[in-house]
This record gives C-alpha cells, structure tokens and sequence, in this order.
C-alpha cells in the first residue's frame, strides 16, 4: 500500500512538471478572430449580396436590423442578400473563445432608376451593375462554375464537376470523356461570355461581367438572342443585326428555349445524351412525346416549373452529375402537382397499385420508353446508346474527326434502385468492372432493394463507350489529337501522358457503361402508363428478382413456413392474399421489409 | 444511209461536245470535285447557282455546329481542289455568305482527313473550329486578290498557309 502510494505520488509530480512544459510551446490563444465583409458597405443599385469571411475556424454572429449581435443572434452560413438598405453588424468568436470587436457596415440600396422597357444596350455587364446579387449568386452557381458540392457522391473529393483537373475531381463520362483540352466547343455552352470561370468567392466586377445572362434570361420567341465568338478575341458577342436593345429590354425569366438551348445539345447534339429531352421539348405540341412541356393540350410547363430555384441555384441533378446546384428535393407530388399521389393506399385507383409510390418512383410506371420522335418536328430525337473511340467519323462543319455514335429511338427504360446518391469514376481514378454487366463503370445510382425509405426504383438510360484502359484507370483520351488525326492509338497515347503515365503504357480498349436519370417524355397516364403484367411475371422489361425480389428460399421452405405447400397461383394471387388482405409483411418470403414503412406484419401468421 | 449518217454525226458531235465540256463540268462529275454548303442563310440558292456553273453542290444535313452565317463562317478547302474551281466558287460563297472569314486547306494542321476531303470545297465551317485550329481571319478583298494574283494552286496554298499561322496566344481576361 506504501508503495502504491509513493508510485501515484510520482506519477502527480511528473504530470505537474510536465504539464506546464507541454504548454510551453504553444503559447495559449489570445487573439480575437477577424471577419471580413465582403463587399464593404456602400451603395449599391437594386440589391447585394454580402459575404462575411473569418481568418480561423469560429463561428461568426450578425445582426441586420441595428442592435447589436450577442452569440444569441443568428449564426452566419451563407451569403447575405440585401435588397433594401440594411445595417449589418457583426462579430467572431473563435475556437478558444477569444471574441472579436462588433463591426459595422451600411449598405445603402437604391432602387433602380431604369425599367428593362427603357434600357439601351451597352455590353454584359450591364446587366450585373443593377442585379449584382443575381451575379454574385449566379456567379457561385453550377450553371457558371461547371462544379460544386458534391455532396450527393459517394466518391471523390468534397467539390466536383466538369472542369478538367488532376485531383479526382474532373468527371468522365462515356459520351465526350473528359473535358480536357477541349473548353473552346464545350465552353460554346457555357452560361459565361467565353473565358473558363474563375473559382473565387469575391468576383470582380469584370468577373460577374463575364457571365452571359442573356443565355438563360433573353426572350426567345420575341427577341431572340444568339451570339457569337469575336474571332480574335475568342469570346462571345452578340451577332450582328441583332436589335440588343430590343433584346435587353425583353430579356425575363427562362423559357423551356433557354434551357434547352444547351441541355438538349449535351453530348454533342439534340437529344444525344439525355434521351429524354430534345429541342423538340421546348417547341412540341405532341403530348405523347411530353405531356407536362407539350403545347397544345399539354401541361407547357416551363423548365422551372419543376426545377424550382433560389438565389440562381436549380434543383434537380441527374444521377451521373457529379455537383448539386441545390439541396432542395423535387418531386412530382408537390402542392401545385400531384399532391394526391403520395399515400400508399389511395394515391391510385387500387391498393396493390398505391402501395408502389413508396418505393417505386412516379416515372417508373410512367415513363414507358424514351427517346421517342415527337410527331410535329423533321428531326429524329435519336438518342446515342454507343460511342466507338477506335471507329473516326469525319464532321465536315468541324473540319475533323469525331468518334462513331450508334443511335436509337423508343428505348425501354433499365430500372435500378436509387437512395438519392450517387457512384462515379473520375480523372485519374482506379477503374471499377461491373460484374454485372462487364463493362466498367462510369456512373452509377446508388441503392438497394433494403436501403432507407426514399430509395425508389427509378428508369434510367444505358449508355455504353469503347474506351481506353491503361494500368487499371480508364485514360481520358486526347480529344484534340483525335478529332486532329482520328488517330485513336495516338489520342489514347497522349491521354496516359495527361495521366502521368509514358505513351508506351500498354493499354486495352474496354466497354464502359453510365446509367442515367430519365425524368421527362412522360405521356399522359391514360393508355400509356404500364400496366402489372409489364413488370410482373416477365424479365422482359424489368428483372425483377434480379433486383431484390426473388423469393428468399425455395417455395417448399418459404410456403410452410405458415401453411402446408399449396399450388402457386400466381404472384398477383399470392400478393393479393398474403399482403393486401392479411399485411403480411414482405421479410416472410423476400429478403427485404415493408414492415414499417407499410404497416404490415412480421411473424407467422 | 442517210439517216445512219446523219445519226453519227449526230452521236459525233455529242460526243465532242461531252469531251470539249469546260473544266467545271468535268468536276462535277462522279470521281470530280464537290462543294458542300452549310444549311444556313440562302444555303439552297447557293446550291442552285453553283449547280447552274456545272458543279456538284450539296447541302447537308444540319447537325448542332451548323446555326447561322456569323458562325458558319469558316470555308475548308480541300487539297486538291484546283485552283480554277476556288476562284469560281469563292467569290460566289463570298457574295451569298458576306460573313465568311476563315479560308483554310484541310490538313495544313497536319490533320488526315478521309480522303473525299480533299476534293471538296466547304462553305459554312465552324467558327468553333477555326478558333479551335488558331487559325487567322482573311479579309474577303484579300483573298479574292490572292486568288487573282495565284499563278498555281500551290502559290494558293502557300499564301493561305502563311496567313494561317498561329499568332503568339492572347489570354481572354476572366
């Protein structure tokens, strides 16, 4: 006991010295953190938006009706946007706990003097000097930076998107591979007047002067804008004998034209890589070919009208986008649309049919088949299901070579369990083959038959790429050499260089395959949406006990587990009966639950 | 007798005209040259005018690139078209597509187009690509000169390619 004590005295000394020595040589922190408003107080004309930045980690308190802060006032997240003149004050409070000083800016907003119906045109950035906040949100966007949060992918860095980039954040895709060494074309797509965007969370005024508006906001039935590269230069102006006044003056909010303008034309073309949007969206009045955005008697619903947006972020993300514009959700059953639509046992007409909105998305059932032809435009809506890299097809009006696309109209849909997330190869990541359908993968959904309520089963494009494959990554080939040469060996040789590796890496040529959202070319229900036996009792559209719902046993093991083995009847029988009218929950003879969400019953019964 | 003599004569003199036909209308013929004109601006009556002149003339199908004569303004010019087809056929793209800014000979790049290309004249190139390919603008009166003053097709190409040379890079401010 007198020796456990003197070894527990010692061990106290030690700590007592060493304590004050440990602290020695990190002197405690005394200083106060240093917020920085960004831009400082002024005036400015019609709004502004306003960032707040801390020089160490903290949290940073503001107030904007006068008094003054306290760590009780809101806690700053995002940027401030001001449309009336506002007094801003605020402080930071640093991790230990040192408190900075209250500070103070006035920002004086005027109201804009000028009304669109009266404005003269005098260049891009005429448009960010009265709506400066819509620049600056604009600015930060996905639309302008082609990047952004990835925090819907379970792969890859924090901040991903389409800008090429050697830290794994650069998205392949199977259509044009990578954006490297190839802005110009793309970039002819770009929400910008030419240049590549500028990361940067305080754009100059020459920065926000660079973002096209016109692009997205300009009339395109009663002045239509188009523009085009200044030769010398590069960059985008408006083409000649366009009345830019008339097209400032009318410039509003984005039409289905707007957008299509570049969503269509992804991939190289109408329709070539959504399968489910095409120029024929914005003009169709063919409500078989879209229902919600045909004229006519269809619904001429604008692109925003489902992809709500706030503060220049758009909701909505296909599931082989990397960034998410915006955290808000959509959903076919909101309060304007649908709203009926969302109960699991009176959504539709029967229960059997209802119960599927909780776990089988709207378009499932909905959307037939896509890249349909609309019945009113010359163009077929063809959507490319291949690209063959070693086959070169030369595009005269691009003077070069472009890779061999198969196309097709009037695909059935591959049906996949989304949980809202998403699996994707980038530049210079390690290849991942798909067992399942021995291609490597460019891009996945993620989900499963068990994953959360929210996982649904949605329908998705196939789309497959002949693509290079070098010491286990696929190789973003140099498109400038191939479109240059159509020489593939060469274009795959250069690409192991932009990855780091010698042009004489061997390599093999691979089939890679991308799965992608389809949302739109909904016909109306009536006659058009599937019925039970399309799905159930065939794998011809859909396998479904590949995808989870096989039984989890052999009927002789299942079946008695309750009753003695009788005659199958048919699923519907069988599923009418067991769950319908005694709420037999699915666990008793699938490898997944409903219990919960459906109220059904767990147990023999 | 008379009419057999009277038909050869007649086959004769088909026949020589056949031979005797100007330059143009030889290439137009299947193995020959053609003009290939973006669908943009008054693109059909181009057609139609150069087809009148005995060429080939086609208009294709319009693919994404092909928008408007301010950006269609770039004309490819295949490496063996001769020299009489271009002032031909130049000054008439000129007049029906005021735009036109870009002359180029495919393959000056080092590209290795199929070889089709090479005997075909393209009326309504990208602007895309030409800023892809650096290349420089030509003044329409300048080069209308220098299809006047070119002795052969390789005094052509030799002017077009010296006009063509990448100027040193100038940032676009971002």
């Amino acid at each position: 006991m007198r020796k456990l004590f003197a070894a527990l005295t010692c061990i106290a000394l030690v700590l007592v010295m060493a304590v004050p020595a440990a602290f020695a040589g990190k002197p405690a922190d005394t200083t106060p953190p240093v917020t920085t408003a960004s831009p400082l107080g002024g005036t400015y004309s019609g709004s502004v938006a306003v960032t707040l930045t801390r020089n160490e980690a903290g949290t940073t308190y503001y107030t904007t009706n006068g008094t003054t802060p306290t760590t009780a006032s809101p806690i700053y997240s995002a940027p401030l946007n001001f449309t009336a003149t506002t007094t801003l004050k605020y402080f930071s409070k640093d991790t230990a706990g040192n408190t900075e000083t209250v500070k103070t800016q006035v920002y004086t907003i005027t109201v804009a003097t000028t009304t669109h119906a009266t404005l003269t045109w005098s260049g891009y950035s005429m448009c960010s000097s009265c709506h400066s906040s819509q620049a600056q949100a604009m600015y930060q966007s996905v639309h302008y930076q082609w990047k952004g949060s990835a925090a819907e992918m379970t792969t890859g860095p924090a901040t991903q998107g389409k800008m090429d980039a050697v830290d794994g954040s650069s998205a392949l895709n199977a259509y044009c591979i990578n954006i490297q060494g190839n802005w110009g074309p793309c970039g002819a797509c770009h929400a910008g007047t030419g240049a590549k965007p500028v990361a940067t969370s305080n754009p100059t005024t020459a920065q926000l002067a660079s973002i096209d508006c016109l692009m997205c906001h300009a009339d395109a039935t009663n002045a239509p804008y188009s523009r085009v590269r200044n030769a010398t230069t590069g960059l985008f102006e408006p083409a000649a004998g366009l009345d830019m006044n008339l097209v400032v003056q009318k410039a509003g909010k984005p039409t289905r034209k707007n957008c299509l303008g570049c969503h269509a034309k992804a991939g190289g073309g109408d329709a070539v890589k959504r399968g489910d949007i095409a120029l024929a969206s914005g003009t169709t009045s063919d409500v078989l070919y879209d229902t919600h955005m045909a004229m006519g008697n269809g619904g001429n619903i604008q692109c925003q009208g489902c992809h709500t947006y706030t503060s220049h972020r758009v909701a909505g993300r296909g599931t082989d986008l990397r960034p998410e514009d915006s955290t808000v959700e959509m959903s076919c059953a909101t309060s304007l649309c649908h709203s009926t639509k969302t109960s699991l046992t009176t959504s539709h007409t029967t229960y059997d049919t209802s119960h599927h909105v909780g776990r089988v998305a709207c378009q499932a059932c909905h959307l037939p088949k896509y890249a349909k032809n609309a019945n009113d435009t010359a163009n077929t809506e063809a959507t490319e299901t291949n690209r063959n890299w070693q086959v070169a097809e030369w595009n005269a009006t691009l003077s070069r070579y472009e890779p061999m696309p198969t196309k097709a109209n009037d695909l059935l849909p591959k049906y996949a369990f989304w949980n809202g997330t998403s699996w994707g190869n980038n530049a210079f990541n390690a290849a991942v083959l798909d067992t399942a359908t021995s291609a490597y993968k460019i891009s996945r959904p993620n989900g499963a038959i068990n994953d959360p309520v929210g996982t649904k089963l949605f329908p998705f494009k196939y789309k497959t790429a002949n693509q290079a494959l070098a010491n286990g990554k696929i190789v973003p080939i140099s498109t400038a050499t191939f479109f240059a040469t159509g020489n593939y060996d060469q274009a795959v040789k250069d690409g192991l260089v932009y990855i780091g590796l010698p042009s004489t890496t061997p390599y093999t040529t691979v089939t890679t395959d991308e799965l992608q959202l389809l949302n739109h070319q909904i016909p109306p229900a009536t006659g058009n949406v599937l019925a039970c036996a399309d799905c159930h009792g065939t794998t011809t559209r859909v396998n479904l006990p590949a995808l989870g719902y096989a039984l989890k046993a052999a009927e002789t093991t299942v079946c008695v587990q309750c009753h003695a083995l009788r005659s199958n009847k048919g699923w519907s029988s069988i599923h009418s009966g067991h769950v319908g009218s005694r709420m037999i929950d699915c666990s008793m003879c699938h490898n997944f639950s409903r219990a919960t969400e459906r109220n059904l019953k767990i147990g023999v019964m | 007798m008379h009419h057999f003599v009277t038909r050869l004569l007649s086959y004769l003199l088909l026949a020589s005209l056949c031979i005797a036909v100007s330059g143009p209308a030889r290439a137009a013929g299947p193995d020959g040259y053609s003009v290939e004109i973006a669908d943009v601006g008054k693109s059909a009556d181009f057609a139609a005018t150069l087809k009148g002149k005995g060429y080939t003339a086609v208009v294709p199908t319009k693919n994404m690139w092909v928008t408007d004569p301010q950006n269609n303004c770039a004309v490819w010019i295949g490496k063996n078209v001769p020299l009489e087809m271009l002032r031909a056929v130049l000054p008439e793209a000129m007049r029906f597509n005021p735009y036109l800014k870009f002359f180029y000979i495919v393959g000056d790049r080092g590209e290795k187009p199929p070889q089709a290309v090479d005997s075909t004249i393209h009326v309504g190139g990208s602007i895309e690509a030409a800023l892809v390919k650096k290349l420089n603008i030509i003044d329409q009166q300048e080069m209308l000169s220098a299809l006047g003053k070119a002795t052969t097709l390789e005094d052509l190409h030799r002017y077009l390619h010296e006009k063509n040379k990448p100027k040193p890079e100038e940032k676009p401010a971002s």
